[in-house]
C-alpha cells in the first residue's frame, strides 16, 4: 500500500484529496499545518507527500528544504499560478506542481506518475490472469498480447483504477473521449461490449440500472 | 562631436583667421611703402639725370652719336654718385628687356614712364624717358633690382604664417583646456544621469561639483539631485503600491480558487461515482459550505468596490440614539460568545452615514467577539473633543502582534487563517471598516498587545448645531 501524506490547511481541500486519493486505492494521511507536518515526516515514513505552500506557521517551501534530504517524493499544491513560484518550488527539488482549481483525474495522473517515477508503484497492472503495463500501452491475457484500440485502453485502465464503484455513463465519456457528453450513451456501451468480449470480462464489467457500469473484481 | 573639441575648433579658425588678416594687411602696407619709396626714388633720380642731360647737353652742337655717348658716359658718372640702379641711355634696340617694354613707345618727347617687371624670378622697376638729341629720339633709363623688396615681403608672410600656426594652435589649446574644464561638471553630471537611465536610483551628484565655482553648475547640480530624490520617491511610491496590488491578487486569487476547488472536485467525485447517501450528504455540505463562502467573499469585494466608488448621504444622529440601536443588534452576537457590553459615550449630535456606520462598528464587536475569551468585556466608548467624535471599541482578548497589526486592514489578510476560516472571515471585514471610516474622514487607529487586549478608534465629525 502506497502511503501519502496531505498537507493542507483548507479542511475542505483537504478532504477532497484524501476522498479522491483513497478511492483510486492509497493509503492518506492528513495534517493541516506545517509543524504538524513535519512531526509526521519525522516519525512515519511516507512514499509521497503533497505539500500546499500558504500554511500556518511554517510554509511549504521551508518544508521542502527540509524534506530534499530524505529524498521523499514532493507534489506541491498551490493557489499561487505565477512562474516565479513554481520555478522556485521545482527547484527546491519538488517532483511536480498543481495549481488550484484542480481537476481529480490530473491530480491522480500526476500522483500515478511521480510515483511510477520514483519507483514507488510498478508499470504493470496485474488483473487475474490479464497484465497491463501502463508505459508501453500493451495488454496481454494468459501471456498473449490481445490489441486494444487507444480508448479501448483507456477505458480498460479507468476500470481498474476504480474498482468495486459504479461510474456514471456521462462521465465515463467525458473521461475517455474528453468532450462534453452530449446524450448518446451508444459509443460507451459499444467500447465496453468490445472490452468484455476482448479479454473475457462479462462478469467483471456490470451494468448497473440507469447509472452506468461497475467493474468487480473477483478475487 | 565633443563640446570642448567644438571649442577648439572654432577658436582656432578664429584666431587664424583675424590675426591672418590683419598681419597680411599690415606686411603688404609695409611692402606697398617700401616699393613706393624705391619708385619714387628710381623715378627722382631719372628726372635728375634728364635735367642734368638738358644742363649739360651739346643739343644741335654734336653728331648724334658722339653726343649720345658723351652724354652716357656723364650720365654713369652720376649715377655713380646716385647709386640708383643702373642707367642707361641709347637707342629703343638698347633698352633692356626690349620685349616687354612696350610702354616706351607710347611716350613723346621728354616724357616719362615706367614699369614693374619679373624676369628670371627677379623683379625690377625701369623708369624710361623719351629724350630728343638732334631730332633723334634717344632712352634714358633707370633700371633697379627691387626683388628684395618682394623677398623681405615673402619672408615675413612665411614667418608670420610660421607665428600664426603656432600661436593659435597654443592659444586655441588653452582655450580647449579652459573648455574641458568647464564643461567636465556636465560631463560628470551626464554620467550620473546615464547610471539614473540604467536604473541605479540611488546615485547623486557628488560634492565636487559643488565645489566648482561656476554657481549656475552648482544650482544645476543641486536641482538635479532634488530631481532625483522625487523621482527616486515616487518610484518606491510606486513599487509599494505594485506590491501591495500583488498581494491583494495572489491572495485574492487564493481566497477564489481553494472554494472553487471544493467545489469542482467535490462534485466530481458525486457525479463519477454512485455513493452511498450518508456520505453523499456529506461531499454535498461541503458544496454548499464553500459556495456560501464564495457568496460571502463577493458579497464583501462588491461592498469594497461600491464604498470606494460612491457618495453617500450624510445624516445628522444622536450619538445616544446610534448606540442604543446597535446594542439591539448586537445581542444575538454577544449571547453567542457570552460576552458583556460596557458603554461609555457621551450624547452629542454627529454628521454619519447610519447604516455604514453600524455595520463598522458591527464589524468591530464581531472582531473583538472572536478574540475575546467567553465572559470578557468588550466597552465601546464615544468621547467628544472639539469638532471630533472619537468612537472606540476595546477587548481584553488575545491582541494582535505588531508583526500583523500593520497589515490587518489590507484586503484578505488573516492573522490566523484556519481559525478565521472557522469562524467564516474572509479576510475583508477590516478593509470594509477601514473604508468606511475613510468616507467618514478617518483612519482606523489600532493599539494592541498580546494577551492584553485590542483597542480600534476612529471619529466621526460633531454636527455644527451642536
Amino acid at each position: 500500500m502506497i502511503d501519502i501524506l496531505i498537507v493542507e490547511d483548507e479542511e475542505a481541500i483537504s478532504n477532497l484529496l484524501k476522498i479522491s486519493l483513497t478511492q483510486a486505492g492509497y493509503n492518506c494521511h492528513t495534517t493541516y499545518d506545517g509543524e504538524m507536518a513535519l512531526d509526521k515526516i519525522n516519525q512515519n515514513k511516507y512514499d509521497l507527500i503533497l505539500l500546499d505552500i500558504m500554511l500556518p506557521k511554517i510554509d511549504g517551501f521551508e518544508i521542502m528544504n527540509y524534506i530534499k534530504e530524505l529524498k521523499i517524493p514532493v507534489i506541491f499544491i498551490t493557489a499561487v499560478s505565477n512562474v516565479d513560484n513554481k520555478v522556485k518550488g521545482l527547484k527546491l527539488g519538488a517532483d511536480d506542481y498543481i495549481t488550484k482549481p484542480f481537476d481529480i483525474q490530473e491530480l491522480l495522473a500526476r500522483v500515478e506518475v511521480v510515483l511510477r517515477r520514483n519507483n514507488k508503484t510498478s508499470n504493470k497492472i496485474i488483473y487475474k490472469n490479464i497484465e497491463i503495463d501502463v508505459t508501453s500501452h500493451f495488454v496481454k491475457k494468459d501471456g498473449e498480447i490481445i490489441d486494444l484500440t487507444k480508448k479501448e485502453f483507456d477505458l480498460l485502465l479507468l476500470f481498474l483504477h476504480n474498482r468495486n464503484v459504479a461510474l456514471y455513463r456521462e462521465v465515463i465519456y467525458e473521461r475517455i473521449w474528453g468532450d462534453e457528453f452530449f446524450g448518446d450513451t451508444r459509443t460507451v456501451d459499444l467500447h465496453i461490449q468490445r472490452i468484455r468480449k476482448k479479454l473475457n470480462l462479462e462478469k467483471e464489467i456490470k451494468t448497473v440500472y440507469k447509472i452506468g457500469y461497475r467493474f468487480e473484481a473477483l478475487e | 562631436m565633443k563640446f570642448s573639441f567644438k571649442i577648439f575648433i572654432i577658436s582656432f579658425f578664429l584666431v587664424i583667421s583675424l590675426l591672418g588678416i590683419g598681419g597680411f594687411l599690415i606686411i603688404n602696407s609695409n611692402f606697398n611703402n617700401e616699393l613706393l619709396i624705391k619708385k619714387d626714388s628710381t623715378i627722382n633720380s631719372n628726372k635728375m639725370l634728364t635735367m642734368i642731360y638738358y644742363s649739360i647737353s651739346l643739343n644741335g652742337m654734336n653728331e648724334y652719336e658722339y653726343e649720345f655717348n658723351m652724354t652716357d658716359y656723364i650720365l654713369k658718372q652720376f649715377q655713380n654718385i646716385s647709386n640708383n640702379g643702373e642707367v642707361f641711355i641709347g637707342e629703343r634696340s638698347n633698352l633692356k628687356f626690349i620685349d616687354n617694354n612696350s610702354f616706351v613707345d607710347e611716350l613723346n618727347y621728354s616724357e616719362q614712364g615706367s614699369q614693374i617687371l619679373k624676369k628670371d624670378e627677379q623683379y625690377f622697376f625701369q623708369v624710361v624717358t623719351k629724350l630728343n638729341i638732334n631730332d633723334r629720339a634717344a632712352y634714358l633709363e633707370n633700371l633697379v633690382n627691387i626683388t628684395d623688396i618682394y623677398e623681405i615681403r615673402n619672408q615675413n608672410y612665411k614667418l608670420y604664417c610660421l607665428f600664426l600656426i603656432v600661436g593659435s594652435l597654443i592659444s586655441s589649446s588653452i582655450i580647449a583646456f579652459f573648455s574641458i574644464y568647464i564643461t567636465n561638471p556636465l560631463k560628470k553630471l551626464q554620467q550620473t544621469t546615464n547610471q539614473i537611465a540604467k536604473g541605479n536610483l540611488d546615485i547623486r551628484n557628488d560634492n565636487s561639483l559643488k565645489t566648482m565655482k561656476s554657481p549656475e553648475l552648482v544650482a544645476l547640480a543641486t536641482d538635479f539631485n532634488h530631481m532625483t530624490d522625487k523621482i527616486e520617491n515616487y518610484i518606491k511610491k510606486l513599487e509599494d503600491y505594485n506590491e501591495r496590488q500583488e498581494d491583494f491578487i495572489s491572495r485574492f486569487t487564493h481566497e477564489l480558487k481553494t472554494p472553487l476547488t471544493s467545489i469542482i472536485g467535490y462534485a466530481d467525485i458525486l457525479r463519477t461515482y454512485d455513493i452511498e447517501p450518508k456520505k453523499r450528504y456529506e461531499l454535498a455540505n461541503y458544496i454548499f459550505k464553500e459556495g456560501k463562502r464564495l457568496e460571502d467573499l463577493s458579497f464583501h469585494l462588491l461592498n469594497l468596490i461600491i464604498l470606494k466608488q460612491d457618495e453617500f448621504p450624510f445624516k445628522e444622529y444622536n450619538s445616544k440614539q446610534l448606540f442604543r440601536e446597535l446594542t439591539q443588534t448586537l445581542a444575538i452576537l454577544l449571547k453567542k460568545y457570552n460576552i458583556k457590553l460596557e458603554l461609555n459615550i457621551e450624547e452629542v449630535t454627529i454628521s454619519i452615514e447610519p447604516i455604514l456606520l453600524k455595520s463598522l462598528l458591527y464589524n468591530l464587536v464581531d472582531n473583538a467577539c472572536k478574540a475575546s475569551d467567553e465572559n470578557n468585556k468588550i466597552i465601546i466608548s464615544g468621547i467628544k473633543k472639539d469638532y471630533l467624535y472619537t468612537i472606540s471599541v476595546q477587548d481584553f482578548g488575545k491582541g494582535i502582534d505588531e508583526e500583523h497589526l500593520k497589515k490587518v486592514t489590507e484586503p484578505f489578510y488573516m492573522v490566523d487563517k484556519s481559525r478565521a476560516r472557522k469562524q467564516g472571515g474572509a479576510g475583508l471585514g477590516l478593509a470594509l471598516c477601514k473604508e468606511i471610516a475613510a468616507l467618514h474622514k478617518s483612519e482606523l487607529l489600532i493599539t494592541s498587545k498580546i494577551n492584553v487586549g485590542t483597542k480600534i478608534s476612529f471619529s466621526v465629525e460633531v454636527s455644527h448645531d451642536n
